[in-house]
């Protein structure tokens, strides 16, 4: 018998409350785990989307900055347009290594789904040389580079012909692109021409992907390409930004409510190891009578709470890694933009700070239970009614 | 005789408002070391204040208490804690059992809060009230006789010099009363100091001397 096994068993003396108390703790953990690797997860996978944009900054047409964010990271709907000239004139800038013409845009499918369509010319390739396809490179007429989980979705084999969802147009699968993790696994890759045709936008680029020499000399591209008119540039760390300043405020709401749930929870330990204490006030006039000092009544009622506590934050951690999926899901569905990839997964570090913080929420949340049971005369206790 | 208990001139006043209460007032007491003394009285007389400031529970407001030759005034609660882990063991009328904890494990907890390594005395003293045999079993399990033996091999598994019992068999019927008060004689024979409370003349005949509590004063029976 020592005062961990007598803290446990106090614990086990009234079973529901002890167990809603861990699940209210679980609660607010999970919350906090989920949120902190979400976050986490958010960010770099932005950042990885961002480098897999291959170039250091895009040209296109002056607009909202949020619409030109969007259609950057997952495709949209642009109404201005740039021309072929200023891809001419912005490969002739000096400081620019390659400068790729696109053509993006996107065909509704009903239910809020939609086909984009990213009309490329080889030079993609150049950008984007971790690109692996199989079959060919080289897009001509109604020919088109497929993902290998759409072309799976759509039941097409390399070499075969394809009705793609949204354009009524038979185009041949002349490449297959393996799995990059990111979101260029959602579009239909086509000539750029054809994507202008079928968008009745010939001679037309929705962007322009700069990749400059030398990233020290950047802001001097940048100016560059603002001079042509009608054109603004935007570089992987404006995009970045935009993004990031989108999810702030939600970021504030949720940790608002995150702090609330931590706080609500520590105030249900609290009140769990109080009126047990109350409870048990003869007990502990006992104890004392028979030897237990303040120190020890405290370091008893103390253990209780830790121990509340830290069940609940093991569980909480347990429960957002096994049903972090889930959540993932249930945001991907909400929030205007998520990476590609696992967002919620075992952070170690993460979990370890999420369970030491509830150890701490116990701590803090039974010292004064604990302090109240520990100046407790005995004989006073030994006499309550 | 050495005395193990010594009380001169001890009051102790308690403020219920703006009224001061007398629970003692200027007790003289002597116990010696092998005495089972019986202290009797009505309801509110004074028994349990007396006991509870023997027992270092409670200070004296007023006068000396000397416990084994120990000044006992002025202590700290440390201090106190300290002599009741030692020397004094009690018994409570309720038992005070902890409900989730074996009849062991009950009678372990004076070790574990004296850090005690050595718990083989737990045994020891669960055989000498003839209970051993029921060691695993939870206290809801036992029968009140059963459950009181328990309390007082808790009080007994620290070796203690006096043994202090309030109203032990107020809650137990008259076999287990008969018992308890068998054991107690027992210990007594064994050298162990005895002192109970009690309201029953009856129980009080059975130990070697009586007194009486009235008004917050002492006589002799």
């Amino acid at each position: 018998m020592d005062f961990f096994s007598l803290a446990f068993r106090n614990l086990q003396r009234h079973r529901i409350r002890s167990l809603l108390t861990v699940m209210a703790i679980a609660v607010g953990i999970f919350m906090l785990y989920s949120f902190w690797t979400f976050n986490k997860g958010y960010q770099a996978g932005l950042r990885r989307e961002l480098g897999n944009m291959g170039a250091h900054m895009l040209a296109i047409a002056k607009g909202c900055p949020y619409e030109a964010t969007a259609m950057i990271l997952h495709g949209g709907t642009i109404t201005d347009y740039l021309t072929q000239d200023d891809l001419v004139r912005i490969r002739q800038m000096p400081g620019v290594a390659r400068a790729v013409g696109m053509f993006m845009n996107q065909k509704p499918l009903g239910h809020g789904k939609v086909t984009v369509i990213y009309g490329v010319d080889e030079e993609v390739f150049d950008i984007k040389p971790w690109w692996v396809v199989r079959g060919e490179r080289r897009l001509t007429g109604d020919s088109v580079i497929l993902p290998e989980d759409m072309a799976e979705a759509l039941n097409v084999a390399l070499g075969e012909v394809v009705t793609i969802p949204g354009i009524d147009r038979e185009f041949r699968v002349v490449g297959l692109l393996e799995r990059t993790g990111s979101q260029d696994d959602q579009f239909v890759y086509m000539p750029l021409v054809t994507a202008q045709q079928i968008f009745d936008a010939e001679g037309k680029l929705t962007s322009i992907a700069i990749q400059v020499e030398d990233l020290a000399r950047l802001q001097d591209v940048v100016r560059q390409v603002e001079s042509l008119p009608d054109v603004q540039a935007v570089t992987m760390t404006q995009v970045l930004g935009t993004v990031e300043t989108l999810m702030t405020q939600a970021q504030a709401m949720v940790t608002t409510i995150v702090v609330v749930a931590v706080f609500i929870s520590a105030i249900g330990v609290l009140n769990t190891v109080l009126m047990s204490v109350f409870e048990r006030t003869k007990e502990i006039g006992m104890m004392k009578a028979i030897g237990g000092s303040a120190a020890d009544v405290f370091a008893i009622v103390w253990i209780e709470s830790i121990m509340l506590s830290l069940a609940g934050g093991a569980l909480g951690v347990t429960g957002a890694i096994v049903g972090g999926r889930l959540l993932e899901g249930a945001a991907r569905t909400r929030l205007p933009f998520v990476p590609a990839g696992s967002l919620i997964g075992l952070d170690w570090r993460i979990a370890a700070a999420s369970v030491a913080l509830s150890i701490l929420l116990g701590i803090v949340a039974g010292a004064f239970p604990a302090y109240r049971a520990s100046v407790l005369s005995p004989m006073e206790a030994i006499r309550s009614e | 005789m050495k005395p193990l208990i010594l009380c001169e001139k001890m009051s102790k006043y308690y403020r219920r408002g703006s009224e001061v209460v007398r629970a003692l007032h200027e007790v003289d007491l002597r116990v010696d070391e092998g005495e089972f003394l019986a202290v009797i009285g009505p309801s509110g007389s004074g028994k349990t204040t007396l006991l509870n400031l023997i027992g270092c529970l409670d200070t004296p407001s007023s006068g000396s208490y000397i416990f084994d030759g120990k000044q006992t005034a002025g202590l700290t609660e440390r201090a106190l804690g300290h002599i009741r882990r030692r020397g004094i063991g009690f018994v409570f009328q309720q038992f005070f059992l902890l409900p989730t904890l074996t009849v062991r494990e009950n009678v372990e907890l004076p070790l574990m809060f004296g850090r005690a390594r050595d718990r083989s005395r737990v045994e020891e003293v669960l055989d000498m009230v003839g209970i051993g045999h029921r060691k695993r079993h939870l206290p809801r399990e036992l029968s009140g006789g059963e459950m009181q033996r328990v309390a007082i091999a808790r009080a007994l598994v620290n070796n203690p010099r006096l043994l202090l019992a309030d109203e032990p068999t107020g809650n137990l019927d008259s076999a287990n009363a008969d018992m308890v008060m068998a054991l107690f004689r027992q210990l007594n024979e064994r050298g162990i100091t005895l002192i109970m409370v009690t309201h029953n003349m009856e129980l009080a005949r059975q130990a070697t001397r009586t007194i009486t509590i009235r008004d917050g004063k002492i006589s002799e029976v």
